[in-house]
């Protein structure tokens, strides 16, 4: 599969998301398995694979503040909590369809996150991962205190989505509904990261004096960085809250903010591909492990309590270890590395 | 004494008793911070285990206490000896973002891995301390809090001598600051950083076995570590005095809005710690007593 | 090269192992010529880890029991666990899985109250039967078809409890405070606790909030004793109200305490001892040392499998959730399905499990709690409870 005949002739096709015809054939047979998909696997799967599309939604968005801009963030759960209660006090309220209130939910988080973001300009690293926090548990306090918006601890219904006429309220319509979202906001952010803003993003995490000193707003852009993130989590909150039907403030914890961290490390940082192969390894592998215990519990008669939840938390927890040790890079680094190899094939060296 | 003022100062010495279980935990933080630059996300689960082992020594092997909580603390410090050395040695010159997930990665196993060996129930803790409280001039403190308070300055008493005069202290002060240097200073390094890891689990160790003392035990008990963040940042990560100080501090606060607040603004003690948290940070970037970094570009 | 074919192959099986097979008759599902299917969500390892595991055991024990019986119209009765860690998205999971993988007659527990409120729409949907503690007013209100709400509410259980002081005990006006961990059932027993005293002209001295993992109570403790509450009304679990009344007893102060079911487990007497002093809880279940039918099954059960629960109530829990379902199963007879199954549990009349949980009375238009609850004493020398009355409704209160 060495690559031959690739020249490029004009400024256009250099900017080119894709730009051989052999990555546009991949990316078609994507796009074909992809529609396909629904119609293959059985509901229980398909559960698991939504779910996994609105974690990739909000993996993007940590992944550019966190890992294109430098910015650690264990508050990410506090947007996504922002973007389904949007969503449930919105369609509690009003009759907005549901093309208003997800777009609305991202701004709303967006707002809030430009909030967060301009008292935390001085702040780095370890004392902003403990601002982050503390902003996460506060919105967490606010969604259990504040009944008269939120219903407190009793939680809040989503509204049904209706559109053209009939309700989406299958997984395989809400699998294309996540999927159009997921294809759309990835690409955004690809693109994004492309041009200067991501570039800005990036001169700030690797040496933020320094990019300031060359010209770029520090302010400007970290304000940025967490207005986008915060929108992509808004996002994905509101389909969250959409999908599971009814959301309750104990769902938006510390550790939620941890897992989507775990993804992104373990995805890569910096990268989208990253973003979305690390949300797919922590959505996924989950159920192949419990699949994998509860098969051995059958055929060996192990009986009594098998500790699926716990084995499964271990095994993050040890992937998230192993990827920090080994290889930083996540699984995109791993990736990388297989497609340089397969591309230079037969001549591996 | 009058009511008021006996409520209010009654309040003041329950703020102290649990803000010195809170310094004794942040005593572990710091000294790790100061050593490696770390902080250690897994500190709560290496005290929950540390209880949870202690308990197993006295319940099942019938031990005494204070052999019990020795042994405890030996356990800790071979615990801190197995992570610096499979988990942290690796990660030495890699970004500090990387080390500190690491410690996060280490809390996501140790806690499920508990509940798998010890079981995942509420257990009483078998207390030394007597159970009667003390009562002086109509002010109640309970035994065990009474002594968390006396061994939580007397450990900060400790590290505060061994980082400020002994050889090992500031070696370890000096391979925090710059590892390079410290290592073209002749400092072996790598037994610097085990050595305060294994410090620093034996500190968590007391802290647990303290902690289970004072409330009830199960695998919630790591996250009192995340209560102690704000007591740390106000203190400053690196100074040893500055978490017993924040600590207490953060006691008393969290203790006086619960007693004059609660009743008007439900549950306003438990976040009380994280918004004083929030307003800090935003005023003072590092902290209260925290020493602000320098960087060179 | 290699790499690359290994992953693929490796991520066709992953496809295949998730692939669901095919459906049965939905109206058989989950039933055989042998066997019954059955599922049970608790969370094992989560939050409240120690009581799903307490009501696993109820549940696994009394069917344990019940096969080596023969099971029932000669059909074993096979139970599948589900552990939601007390998380909705996973009660979601589990749910699916088991409803459309392992394809379960019913689901005897689906998860805490926060889960159970977000799989009403999927039970209907699915139809699947649930028999779910009935805490909250939407679990039957409207009616549901297959949600069978069991227990009382604890609105019920406190307005008894509440009657039960101001008539029999004779106290006109309690100085009562009001202690509860910030979640919707507990805010529920506070919001009920507060309109019956508000009933009987009584106003609360005061409202405090106790999250679960505290590591001081003193605050509130102080605050009560401020307040001048001579009987607290707490409304938390096992950790929270050991941690209220132990700090209480360094205060020296011991109100009358007055609680619901889950607090009404002999394991809090055996962590506070004396310091209950007084201590009183309105339940949906007889004690453990229960004299009745139901009673002495439960202990028996219990020997012969040599389970000695840490928490009885949860145990009993189990016990009556099960004996429910296997009524149920009685009723229908042997040419049982999905429908017939829901139609038998349908003409329970004041059925109580052998004395052991509140009179349960479902008809094809209502399917809510029961309306009565007992009252249970902590007895201080025994660390026990005891029943102080038989099951009784709240009173008309004009």
């Amino acid at each position: 599969m060495l690559r031959s005949k690739t020249f490029i002739e004009t400024y256009r096709e250099d900017l080119s998301l894709f730009r051989t015809i052999w990555i546009k054939f991949w990316m078609a047979i994507l796009l074909m398995s992809v529609l396909l998909f629904p119609f293959m696997v059985g509901r229980y799967t398909l559960y698991m694979i939504n779910l996994t599309g609105i974690y990739i939604i909000g993996a993007i968005g940590l992944n550019i503040l966190t890992g294109y801009t430098g910015q650690i963030s264990i508050g990410h759960a506090a947007f996504i909590a922002i973007g389904s209660y949007t969503t449930t006090i919105l369609g509690a309220r009003t009759g907005l369809p549901f093309y208003a209130i997800i777009p609305l939910s991202g701004v709303i988080a967006t707002l809030i996150g430009v909030l967060v973001g301009l008292p935390c300009l001085r702040l780095r690293g370890l004392y902003l991962a403990m601002a982050t926090m503390s902003f996460g548990l506060i919105v967490q306090y606010v969604l259990f205190q504040w009944e008269g918006l939120t219903h407190g601890a009793l939680g809040m219904p989503a509204p049904a989505i209706r559109f053209l006429g009939f309700n989406v309220d299958s997984d395989r319509k809400f699998y294309f509904l996540i999927a159009v979202i997921v294809f759309l906001l990835g690409f955004a952010a690809k693109n994004l990261m492309r041009m200067k803003i991501g570039r800005a993003f990036v001169a700030i995490r690797d040496r933020d004096i320094a990019a300031d000193v060359i010209g770029v707003d520090l302010t400007r852009y970290k304000v940025m960085a967490f207005g986008i993130s915060s929108f992509y989590a808004g996002v994905a909150g509101s389909l969250f809250a959409y999908y599971t039907t009814h959301v309750n403030p104990e769902y938006f914890t510390i550790f939620l903010s941890v897992e989507y961290l775990a993804m992104i490390i373990v995805g890569g940082l910096g990268s989208i591909l990253g973003s979305i192969l690390g949300a797919l390894f922590i959505g996924v592998v989950p159920e192949w492990l419990r699949i994998f215990f509860g098969f051995l519990n059958n055929t060996f008669h192990l009986g009594g309590l098998v500790f699926t939840q716990q084995l499964k938390a271990i095994t993050y927890g040890v992937f998230i270890v192993l990827f920090l040790i080994f290889e930083s890079g996540g699984l995109f680094a791993i990736w990388q590395r297989m497609r340089t190899s397969f591309k230079s094939w037969p001549f591996t060296y | 004494m009058s009511g008021e003022l006996n409520y209010f100062l009654q309040l003041v010495v329950s703020g102290v008793a649990v803000g010195s279980v809170y310094a004794v935990i942040g005593t572990g933080f710091v000294v790790i911070y100061k050593a490696t630059k770390i902080l250690n996300f897994a500190h709560g689960e290496i005290l929950m285990v540390a209880a949870y082992f202690c308990v197993l020594l006295i319940d099942t092997l019938h031990l005494h206490f204070l052999f019990a909580f020795v042994l405890t603390l030996a356990f800790c410090a071979v615990l801190g000896l197995v992570v610096e050395r499979f988990i942290m040695r690796p990660m030495i010159g890699e970004p500090i973002f990387a080390v500190v997930m690491i410690t996060l990665g280490l809390s996501i196993i140790l806690r499920p891995l508990t509940g798998m060996v010890f079981g995942f129930g509420n257990v009483m803790f078998p207390s030394p301390f007597l159970q009667k409280p003390i009562v002086f001039s109509n002010l109640v403190v309970s035994h065990a809090h009474l002594w968390t308070f006396i061994i939580s300055c007397v450990v900060m008493g400790i590290f505060f001598l061994f980082f400020k005069h002994s050889k090992v202290g500031i070696a370890m002060r000096a391979a925090a600051d710059r590892q390079m240097v410290a290592f073209l200073m002749g400092i072996n390094v790598k037994k610097i950083f085990s050595l305060s890891w294994a410090i620093a689990a034996a500190t968590a160790g007391i802290a647990g076995v303290l902690l289970a003392n004072v409330m009830v035990m199960n695998l919630n008990l790591s996250f009192v570590a995340v209560k102690v963040f704000p007591a740390i940042i106000l203190g400053g990560l690196d100074s040893i005095v500055g978490a017993l100080i924040g600590g207490l501090m953060i006691g008393v606060f969290e203790t006086l809005v619960g007693g004059y607040l609660d009743l008007y603004l439900s549950g306003i003690k438990e976040i009380s710690p994280y918004i004083l948290l929030f307003i800090i940070l935003i005023i003072r970037p590092y902290g209260l007593f925290g020493t602000e970094e320098i960087e060179r570009v | 090269m290699k790499k690359v074919k290994g992953m693929s192959l490796c991520l066709a099986i992953g496809f295949f192992l998730l692939l669901t097979g095919l459906a049965n008759a939905q109206d058989l599902r989950g039933i055989t010529s042998d066997s019954v299917k059955v599922g049970i969500i608790t969370d094992t390892t989560g939050v409240v880890a120690d009581y799903g595991r307490h009501l696993l055991m109820g549940v696994s024990d009394y069917l344990k029991y019940i096969n080596e019986k023969g099971g029932i119209h000669g059909r074993k009765i096979n139970l599948i666990h589900e552990d939601d860690q007390y998380k909705i998205p996973l009660a979601i999971a589990s749910f699916e899985k088991l409803v459309t993988k392992d394809e379960v007659l019913a689901i005897l527990h689906c998860g805490g109250t926060p889960q159970t409120m977000a799989l009403l729409p999927k039970i209907e949907k699915e139809k699947v039967p649930v028999i779910p503690p009935g805490m909250l007013v939407p679990m039957y209100t409207p009616y549901k078809r297959y949600v069978f709400s069991y227990g009382s509410t604890y609105s019920n259980q406190i307005e008894v409890l509440i009657d039960y002081v101001i008539h029999e005990l004779k106290v006109k006006a309690p100085k009562t405070g009001i202690v509860h961990w910030p979640v919707e059932w507990a805010k529920e027993g506070a919001k009920a606790s507060k309109d019956r005293l508000k009933a009987y002209g009584v106003e609360p001295v005061g409202e405090i909030e106790l999250p679960m993992g505290s590591v001081d109570a003193s605050s509130q403790v102080l605050s009560m004793k401020r307040a001048g509450a001579e009987y607290v009304i707490i409304f938390t679990l096992a950790p929270g109200i050991i941690n209220f009344i132990k700090t209480a007893e360094k205060f020296d102060y011991f109100p009358t305490y007055l609680t619901f079911t889950w607090c009404a487990d002999d394991s809090i007497l055996k962590a506070v001892g004396k310091a209950s002093k007084v201590y009183y809880a309105g339940s949906m279940f007889g004690v453990w040392n229960d004299d009745s039918p139901g009673g002495k099954e439960l202990r028996e059960i219990a020997q012969k499998y040599g389970s000695s629960p840490k928490l009885p109530t949860l145990y009993i829990q189990g016990y009556t959730t099960t004996a429910i379902l296997v009524e149920g199963l009685r009723r229908a007879g042997r040419n049982v399905t999905v429908e017939k199954f829901v139609d038998a549990l349908e003409t329970f009349k004041d059925f109580d499990c052998g004395g052991m949980l509140s009179p349960m009375t479902y008809t094809p238009t209502v399917h809510k709690p029961s309306d009565y609850s007992k009252i249970v004493k902590a007895d201080t020398e025994k660390l026990v409870f005891t029943p102080v009355t038989k099951w009784v409704k709240p009173r008309t209160v004009k």
